[in-house]
């Protein structure tokens, strides 16, 4: 046995682990496939294959945990199985295709990695996109990732040195939870704002009774010269500064257009989940994620300036009422239940339906990132992919001024015309065009 | 109110190692948008003063010292 598995205990997931760990398991009894992003790195010139493959090996040995597998132990709490690993190059294959966006969307589609099995669960792609472009494409499952800790990963690609000592790459001693007594009075105040979710009648794209089929994704890229006047808009609209906001009104508002015109005699309310990274410093593995869920009516939706404000009023609500701690509380409450528990509220509170849609603002990529291994990173952003319900996800990140749009659906969720509307909404929002 | 709000940024909104002053910029330290939505929070629980999103520029952000101004000018206002 290698020396790593005597050295290396089991990783504990996070309590935000585990709630990802459940939506998966609701994709893969549903057979969605798995809960896997994409990050792709674009860059100038060609691919030195050399130092990106010893990139892979030094980064797989140095971080065993990208061929562990994710299990729950005796106490019923899910922890990354460092203890079996043999530590090995994270795997990585060269393509030649200009149809970036297309090999993503193969990739997403393809159950690689699966976090349940031993093997690689985190994947090189180099894409060769033209003689003088090509891309650096990462795949991974969302149970062991999130956007901190690939920017950090990037950081280390780009700089991998020669240190193969293995670590976990984690939280090794994460503090034990309270009773759970003590938990449910923590969580109460989450509880009860969740007993109050049916009288809204969420809806999102998921159409109930139509199995939802692969995973799609558009990535639009906004230049510089559009990411100015994106810019100018929401200064002129909601202040230079109220990013999240802004941006998680004009997704609101676009996945609002498409359901209103699906329900026309309802006034849909939107409720929108965003993922806030908690603070302090962050590993390179397990999400370390709170989760705010804001409900917006249709009237509050109706204009994107009083949006923008609505939205802000309602995360300063969730603040003040203390229910970021409480939805902690909940989700610790739930880190030795099966996976599946993890979806009884949103059959319970939700009829069924998650949120309206996925979105987040990740702010600016992979700081830092300028070089790979001598070519010159032009854009960078993620892919995430999104399961149904809701069926829908829209991400915006920014890398040296350039402005990024990944729009997320399952085929069924979403039909031509539907997704149509769904950009021309957020073209006359954005003030950009979205092709 | 410099000090008070420095302290603040410092150990609720960016949770950051780095020694912060009046002066120092908040964007290079790691402010960003949540951040700015925690602290207009912070600014209007404790010295009990809204501040309306056109105010919310980068120049009036950038430090603790300017953000300290335009709570102070917009006390004033309030006082008027």
């Amino acid at each position: 046995m290698p020396e790593s598995v005597q050295t290396l205990p089991p990783l504990a997931a996070t309590p935000a682990d585990g709630f990802l760990f459940g939506l998966e398991s609701l994709m893969r009894r549903s057979r969605q496939g798995l809960h896997l992003a994409a990050t792709v790195i674009e860059c100038e010139g060609k691919p030195d294959l050399a130092a990106l493959r010893n990139a892979a090996e030094v980064l797989g040995h140095r971080y065993p945990i990208v061929h562990a597998r994710i299990a729950r132990g005796g106490d019923f709490i899910a922890r990354w199985r460092l203890d079996e690993v043999t530590p090995a190059a994270i795997p990585l294959e060269v393509h030649e295709t200009p149809e970036l966006h297309d090999f993503i969307e193969t990739q997403l589609n393809s159950h690689k990695p699966d976090i349940r099995t031993a093997g690689a669960n985190l994947r090189f792609h180099v894409v060769i996109t033209s003689p003088s472009t090509w891309a650096l494409v990462l795949i991974w499952s969302h149970s062991l990732h999130d956007a901190v800790g690939i920017d950090k990963l990037l950081l280390e690609i780009a700089s991998p040195g020669d240190d193969r000592t293995p670590r976990s790459g984690g939280n090794d001693s994460p503090a034990p939870a309270p009773p759970m007594s003590e938990l449910y009075k923590q969580a109460l105040p989450m509880i009860e704002e969740m007993r109050t979710f049916p009288q809204w009648r969420v809806r999102s794209l998921h159409r109930k009774g139509v199995r939802p089929g692969e995973s799609r994704v558009q990535v639009v890229k906004f230049d510089r010269e559009a990411t100015a006047l994106i810019r100018t808009k929401m200064a002129a609209t909601a202040g230079e500064l109220l990013l999240l906001p802004y941006f998680a009104s004009i997704a609101a508002r676009a996945a609002q257009s498409v359901i209103a015109a699906r329900h026309p005699d309802e006034q849909v309310p939107v409720l929108l989940s965003l993922p806030v990274q908690l603070k302090g410093d962050r590993p390179l593995f397990q999400n370390h994620l709170g989760v705010y869920t804001l409900l917006l009516t249709a009237g509050e939706l109706a204009e994107l300036k009083p949006a923008t404000r609505a939205l802000y009023r309602k995360y300063a609500d969730f603040m003040r009422r203390k229910l970021p701690a409480a939805m902690d509380a909940l989700m610790r409450m739930m880190e030795r239940c099966p996976s599946r528990f993890y979806n009884f509220p949103v059959f319970t509170y939700l009829k069924g339906e998650l949120c309206t849609l996925f979105h987040s603002h990740t702010g600016g990529f992979a700081p830092g990132l300028a070089e790979m291994h001598g070519s010159r990173v032009t854009n960078g952003y993620h892919v995430p992919s999104v399961c149904s319900p809701p069926g829908i996800g829209i991400f915006f990140s920014e890398f040296a001024g350039q402005l990024s749009m990944t729009l997320s659906w399952k085929d069924g969720c979403l039909s031509p015309l539907e997704l149509e509307l769904l950009k021309q909404t957020l073209a006359e929002d954005l003030g950009a065009p979205v092709p | 109110m410099e000090n008070e709000l420095t302290h603040l940024i410092a150990t609720e909104i960016l949770d950051t190692d780095h020694a912060l002053t009046p002066q120092s910029d908040l964007f290079a330290a790691g402010l960003d948008s949540m951040g700015i939505m925690q602290l207009l929070l912070a600014i209007e629980d404790r010295f009990g003063v809204p501040i309306d999103p056109a105010d919310l520029s980068r120049d009036n952000f950038s430090t603790a010292e300017k953000i300290a101004a335009l709570v102070a000018e917009k006390k004033e206002a309030a006082n008027r």
